[in-house]
């Protein structure tokens, strides 16, 4: 026996000749379907990551408008509750706004000509500790002891706009992978029939071989797993590279606040390989064994 | 039903006129009235003009060999395609190795299969694989570590006059060698039963002569062999039992040739 032999008979661990035009066309169908699915999961990443951070920046604030009583001026009564606010167990910063700088706040959405005739509103800002943030009761109790009529906006509002914002995005990320994931297990099972269908000469040699419908099946299954696992390597590197492109080059400021990449992100391609090529073998097993116990 | 089903079997064995042919412990292929029909298997309502082959019953015995004949349409290869498992009969029954068959399930077929060693007249070659690689497929399949077999099938490969090509690819292979490899690859588990589809039909006589000797030898080493063959002159000179399909019955025929040397 030659070194050479020894060589050639390791082909035989390869039942299954060579992959034809086919299954390059198969590699390119599942390498797209990675791509999208690994930008799906990038999105649903960075949305997650927008919704958390507006959710925190949200929360860490509350407004607290100030109704002047007596011959009080509203400067005079909003200054009085920031420095009561201010006194409160669990707030950070607190802020009185400047009537002009509350004018200017509200400029783009009245306008400029008829801002004179408008009440502006007195509005302190109350910026709250991170770790024991104060409650929206504890500071009516805080201004009512101090006989300051005022009503607070925890910006609750807000909040369930932007959860279920994000609750949507994630649910729509997730129902992308779904068909995307769906869509390649239909892609491998159509890819196996008809490979089935191109080597009917080779599988009925295998099976008068002795060969076991399973052992069939698992020429198959590895055949589509490792070709599956390939498009799946090439889909997430695609994917990654077009989030660090969008990443380094910046993109638009808007891009990046609606969907703040992080490297870290990158984490989440690596299982799209493996993901990918289970999928395959399980669809390409079920196929096979399904196909050859109905024949004789 | 037991004493039906002997009734039926020693009726056929007369009517069929295959004498020799009783029942025997040690047979390896057995048909008990078996018929087959085309049209599906189990066609109870086919008539009788319908069945390509009629209540066949016949033994192969441990360790015989016989040649398969008749005219083309014959059944041969339908009565071969019943024993590999390929071709459910429509009625009687199949026992292989003391196993009735007739509804294996897959499994079943392919441990069934596992002892059978088969022959195609078009070789059924994997084209991808190289010759060697095709000489130890049903040793892969079996699971079978390659440090294993390597000599093995160097060994049966020279023994087939084909040392020379291991790695040679199908395609460059002739008609003869074609069919050498395949007879290399249907003996190299030992098989128990040998089973040849017109091994000789695309090749010239004196290759035929040759794999003739090889069938023969093979079954001195204790292998049971059954060739379907039309060329009646490799037939005579092999000198061995004949068992011959006509008009859908199984007739024995007996020649007093020598096998040639």
């Amino acid at each position: 026996m030659t070194v050479v032999s020894r060589l050639a008979s390791m082909k035989a661990r390869h039942l299954l000749p060579d992959q034809d035009q086919r299954e390059i066309a198969l590699h390119y169908v599942i390498g797209v379907l990675c791509v999208l699915a690994c930008l799906a999961a990038l999105i649903v990443m960075a949305s997650d990551r927008a919704a958390r951070g507006w959710a925190r920046e949200i929360r860490a604030e509350m407004t607290v408008q100030v109704r002047p009583t007596g011959l009080e001026s509203g400067s005079v009564a909003a200054a009085k509750a920031a420095e009561v606010l201010a006194g409160v167990k669990g707030v950070g910063q607190v802020t009185a706004i400047e009537p002009e700088k509350a004018k200017e706040l509200i400029k783009p959405w009245l306008g400029e000509a008829i801002l004179d005739d408008l009440p502006i509103p007195n509005l302190v800002t109350v910026r709250l500790d991170p770790k024991t943030p104060a409650t929206p009761k504890a500071l009516t109790e805080a201004l009512i002891a101090h006989d300051i009529d005022a009503s607070i906006d925890d910006h609750s509002v807000w909040m369930k706009d932007v959860e279920q914002s994000a609750l949507t995005i994630r649910l729509i990320s997730f129902g992308i992978f779904f068909i995307i994931f769906t869509a390649t297990a239909a892609v491998v099972g159509f890819a196996t029939r008809a490979g089935l269908t191109a080597r009917a000469n080779i599988v009925e040699v295998l099976s008068l071989c002795g060969a076991s419908d399973l052992f069939i099946a698992q020429r198959f299954q590895y055949r589509f797993a490792r070709m599956a696992f390939e498009s799946g390597l090439l889909g997430a590197a695609i994917a990654a590279g077009v989030m660090a492109v969008i990443k380094a080059t910046g993109s638009s400021q808007s891009f990046a606040v609606a969907l703040p990449f992080s490297w870290l992100d990158l984490l989440v391609l690596l299982p799209c390989p493996f993901v990918v090529a289970v999928i395959a073998a399980v669809t390409a097993r079920i196929v096979t064994l399904r196909l050859l116990g109905g024949k004789g | 039903m037991a004493q039906s089903i002997e009734k039926n079997r020693q009726k056929n064995v007369v009517t069929n006129a295959v004498p020799g042919f009783l029942p025997g412990d040690d047979a390896v292929v057995a048909f008990d009235n078996v018929s087959l029909g085309y049209g599906g298997s189990r066609e109870a309502h086919l008539s009788d003009a319908n069945y390509i082959l009629k209540s066949l019953s016949f033994q192969l015995p441990a360790g015989s060999f016989h040649f398969l004949t008749g005219p083309s349409g014959a059944g041969k290869t339908s009565l071969l395609k019943m024993i590999y498992l390929a071709q459910p009969p429509s009625a009687g029954r199949i026992s292989l190795f003391g196993e009735t068959v007739n509804s294996s399930d897959r499994a079943q077929i392919a441990r069934l299969r596992s002892k059978l060693g088969i022959v195609f007249q078009e070789f059924r070659l994997l084209e991808h694989l190289n010759v060697f690689d095709n000489a130890a497929l049903p040793l892969f399949v079996h699971g079978q570590p390659f440090r294993q077999y390597r000599d093995d099938v160097s060994e049966l490969l020279s023994w087939v006059g084909l040392k020379n090509q291991l790695q040679a690819m199908p395609h460059v292979l002739s008609g003869g060698e074609k069919q050498r490899l395949a007879i290399a690859r249907a003996v190299v588990t030992r098989p128990t039963l040998i089973l040849a589809d017109e091994p000789t039909g695309n090749i010239d006589y004196a290759m035929g002569l040759r794999i003739m000797r090889l069938f023969v030898e093979l079954n001195r080493l204790g292998a049971t062999v059954l060739i379907a063959t039309h060329d009646e002159s490799l037939v005579r000179a092999s000198g061995m039992p004949v068992l011959e399909l006509k008009d859908g019955h199984i007739f024995r025929r007996d020649l007093n040739a020598t096998v040639p040397s």
